[in-house]
């Protein structure tokens, strides 16, 4: 990052010029006595606050702690909003909590008095669109604002800007989780598939890959199975201690009730070929080695097709059936959501004044 | 200590897998994994009618006094593959349970000493015949 920056910023004369301020300050370290420790601080900050291939360094390092540190307050907010959200409902129901309700009503009041006057001045929402989008360019986008004139000012811009964008990965990364993003990409799949852009169905792309016409019309067939377990396995044994706890007798060593094996929330269940089943069972199972393409017609085996299986992350990520996806993204987006609706009820004072911007 | 829980065979066993025109009636290794049970029968473990995991094959749940046990016999068309686990949730995470080692090396010793089963190979949890990565023995160091 930090070279990209300095190639946009002036380039090699800027790097030598820093190289150059680099070595003469060693020199100055070299030459100064031991007791001077206090100038050297002082040389070294103004020599950070001068260089810019010192706030190019410190600053994308600030943005990338600053992402992760997002990406966490994201999470923080999401469940914030979870917790928040109940409060502020039973606030609104308790007759004594007029506070809540005062903030509430002036939140609702305010949206109100902007949608009539957007609605009277259209034109303005253009000028609403283009502030947003300044805004957000301005929060996620280091070059949209000014560098600072010191080094510590830089670390500070660069880490805030890092934070907005590693809250807003959080938010996106959950939009899959909701089911909404998921659903669009399978739509997106199918029209792709229309267009002829993705993967085609039918025994073709078999013979493609190796398999002989009989092989590939087999692999071609629809499959139609009992659904891959997602977290309990069929084979589950409850243990007999948990930790040193022994279990009672009625559940250790047995089975985990069918009615869990079995729930939409353990089992994936797919509407795909033969071929399709296989591969994507090989990779996300690693107690799935091959297949048996059926009659006579051989195996279907994963090293002839050079496939690997997945890693433990991918599968982590991959392997979970739609209904739990449904169930945390609806939970992490209730929270996300009820954070940005509930959350800036604080911007209202106890008057039912707007007091400011929120933080977020 | 390193685990092959996976082993590949030639199994001498008439081919079970049958179909209609329309579908599969019974997916092949029943009697793999029917007689691979005999063989732990014999050396005192209680076992399962053989089950159905469709394309995956035929498991078998397996009970000692210490420990419940599995395999899974699945057909590969021209070898067979078989997995031979701890079911008990979270096995593993702290070590192996000595009955599931126990179980490991005689089954292998079953095997060997069946001249039904043949070229047996052990592999790795997530190597499943991966180049280089297979062994003679299910436990090696």
């Amino acid at each position: 990052m930090a070279s990209t920056q300095i190639a946009r910023r002036g380039g090699a004369h800027d790097a030598l010029l820093d190289r150059l301020r680099v070595e003469q300050m060693m020199d100055q370290f070299r030459t100064l006595p031991d007791q001077n420790w206090r100038r050297r601080a002082r040389d070294v900050g103004q020599w950070l606050d001068h260089s810019e291939l010192a706030k190019d360094v410190g600053g994308g390092l600030a943005m990338l702690a600053g992402d992760a540190v997002g990406f966490g307050r994201g999470g923080v907010h999401a469940v914030q909003g979870l917790i928040e959200a109940p409060k502020v409902v039973a606030g609104l129901g308790n007759p004594y909590d007029d506070t809540t309700r005062r903030r509430f009503a002036a939140a609702g009041k305010a949206a109100l008095a902007y949608g009539r006057d957007r609605f009277d001045h259209p034109d303005r929402i253009v000028g609403d669109i283009g502030n947003q989008l300044h805004r957000a360019n301005v929060a996620l986008n280091p070059a949209a604002s000014p560098r600072a004139e010191t080094f510590a000012g830089e670390l500070a811009r660069n880490f805030g800007i890092g934070m907005n964008q590693g809250e807003l990965g959080f938010d996106i990364a959950t939009i899959p989780l909701g089911g909404a993003g998921a659903k669009a990409a399978s739509k997106l799949g199918a029209v792709a598939r229309m267009a002829g852009l993705a993967e085609k169905a039918g025994p073709a792309k078999y013979i493609k890959q190796g398999f002989t016409p009989a092989q590939a019309a087999r692999l071609a067939e629809s499959n139609v199975g009992m659904g891959d377990h997602a977290y309990f396995a069929r084979r589950f044994r409850v243990p007999e201690k948990l930790g040193p706890i022994p279990l009672p007798k009625q559940i250790a060593r047995k089975p985990l009730p069918k009615a869990i094996l079995d729930s939409e929330y353990n089992v994936r269940k797919f509407d795909e070929e033969k071929g399709q089943a296989y591969r994507r069972h090989y990779q996300e199972d690693p107690r799935a080695g091959g297949f048996r393409i059926g009659g006579s017609d051989g195996g279907w085996s994963p090293k002839k097709l050079g496939l690997k299986k997945y890693g433990a992350l991918r599968r982590a990520l991959v392997r979970h059936p739609p209904a739990m996806q449904r169930l945390v993204g609806r939970t992490a987006a209730a929270g996300a959501a009820s954070h940005g609706l509930f959350g800036d009820l604080s911007s209202y004072d106890e008057a039912g004044q707007l007091s400011g911007w929120n933080d977020r | 200590m390193k685990i092959r829980p996976w082993a590949t065979f030639h199994a001498d066993f008439p081919d079970d897998y049958l179909e209609d025109e329309e579908r599969i009636i019974q997916f092949g290794g029943k009697n793999v994994a029917e007689a691979i049970a005999e063989l732990l029968t014999a050396l005192g473990y209680r076992a399962s009618e053989p089950i159905s995991a469709e394309e995956r094959g035929w498991e078998i749940d397996l009970d000692t006094d210490d420990r419940s046990l599995w395999f899974r016999v699945t057909d590969l068309g021209d070898r067979h593959a078989l997995l031979a686990q701890d079911p008990t949730f979270l096995a593993g995470l702290f070590g192996q349970h000595p009955a599931y080692l126990k179980y490991l090396r005689e089954l292998h010793a079953a095997l060997t000493s069946d001249p039904r089963f043949k070229n047996i190979v052990w592999w790795p949890f997530n190597k499943f015949e991966e180049e280089g990565k297979g062994a003679a023995e299910p436990i090696g160091k």
